[in-house]
């Protein structure tokens, strides 16, 4: 095992998520790829609220931005134990691109949070997890989070 | 992580995921339960004991299922690493969450096989069940179907 990713979408639990991500990258002597994917950017189309298109674009590049800025603390913590570590934060439909990425950068094992939703939502919205864990073709490490 | 669990259901992906299991137990000084959940014993309406050769065939293949899984059991032991294995009867995510709960498992290795559409929609999979109700990481090993 020469990769491992982490799907850090940076919500509660990323914590827990890196700490077995350093755990097995110990045990492997593996590199770790911080994989975060971003929808991509809205489309918006009514001229009338032209204005608040705008707050929200502004809004999700200041997110954008928190979020690079807490992807390089990560790197930073985990580099500094003695881990390699790579970033990869692209756009895209989340499902697809993460598995395009896993696949490009040769990913042994991927660790992704589990999150317990109700019936409710698993019927009606479904989950990015249900979606990752249906198609992938590697071993996932899938950790709960509350 | 001091006890890890290895859902087995003895087809030949078995040695794979105890692969998995071993490397995890060995840098973690754990132990290995090996899990297998039988299907429960067919009720007979009707009858007052079921046709005498399926109950004999039922047998028969509890006593295999118990054989293989001893030897697997074995094949950890003897190579150093703590191992039991344990075969339940009973309905088979219900009994294995149960059973995870009772000895306090850290780590659940499962197998995840790739089925067609056709077969999700109609049986489902044991799989998909334990993935939505399982509180402990798990690691799914997922093998390609022949």
């Amino acid at each position: 095992m020469k990769n491992i990713a982490v799907a850090v979408d940076l919500s509660l639990g990323v914590e827990g998520l890196l700490l077995k991500a350093y755990e097995m990258s110990q045990l492997y002597n593996a590199k770790i790829w911080l994989i975060h994917i971003e929808a991509p950017r809205p489309v918006m189309i009514d001229v009338y609220s032209f204005n608040q298109a705008n707050l929200v674009i502004d809004e999700r590049d200041k997110m954008l931005k928190q979020v690079h800025a807490q992807l390089e603390i990560y790197r930073k913590e985990l580099a500094a134990e003695g881990v390699d570590v790579g970033v990869v934060s692209v756009e895209g439909n989340v499902t697809s691109v993460l598995l395009k990425e896993i696949d490009e950068h040769n990913i042994d094992l991927l660790i992704i949070g589990n999150r317990k939703h109700g019936f409710f939502y698993h019927t009606i919205i479904g989950s990015i997890f249900d979606e990752v864990i249906k198609k992938i073709e590697i071993p996932v490490l899938a950790v709960p989070v509350e | 992580m001091k006890n890890i669990a290895v859902a087995l259901d003895l087809s030949n992906t078995s040695n794979a995921l105890i692969e998995h299991a071993k490397v995890l137990a060995r840098a973690n000084k754990a132990k290995i339960w090996l899990i297998h959940v039988a299907a429960p014993d067919p009720d007979f309406v009707g009858y007052d004991v079921g046709p005498k050769y399926i109950r004999e065939d039922r047998a028969h293949t509890l006593k295999q299922e118990h054989e293989q899984l001893g030897e697997l059991k074995n094949s950890l032991t003897d190579v150093g690493v703590e191992a039991e294995a344990l075969l339940i009867q009973g309905p088979t995510v219900q009994t294995l969450l149960e059973e995870i709960d009772k000895l306090k498992i850290d780590l659940l290795v499962v197998g995840k096989k790739g089925h067609g559409l056709l077969h999700r929609a109609i049986l489902g999979s044991a799989f998909d069940s334990i993935v939505k109700k399982v509180h402990v990481p798990l690691l799914a090993v997922p093998f390609l179907e022949n």
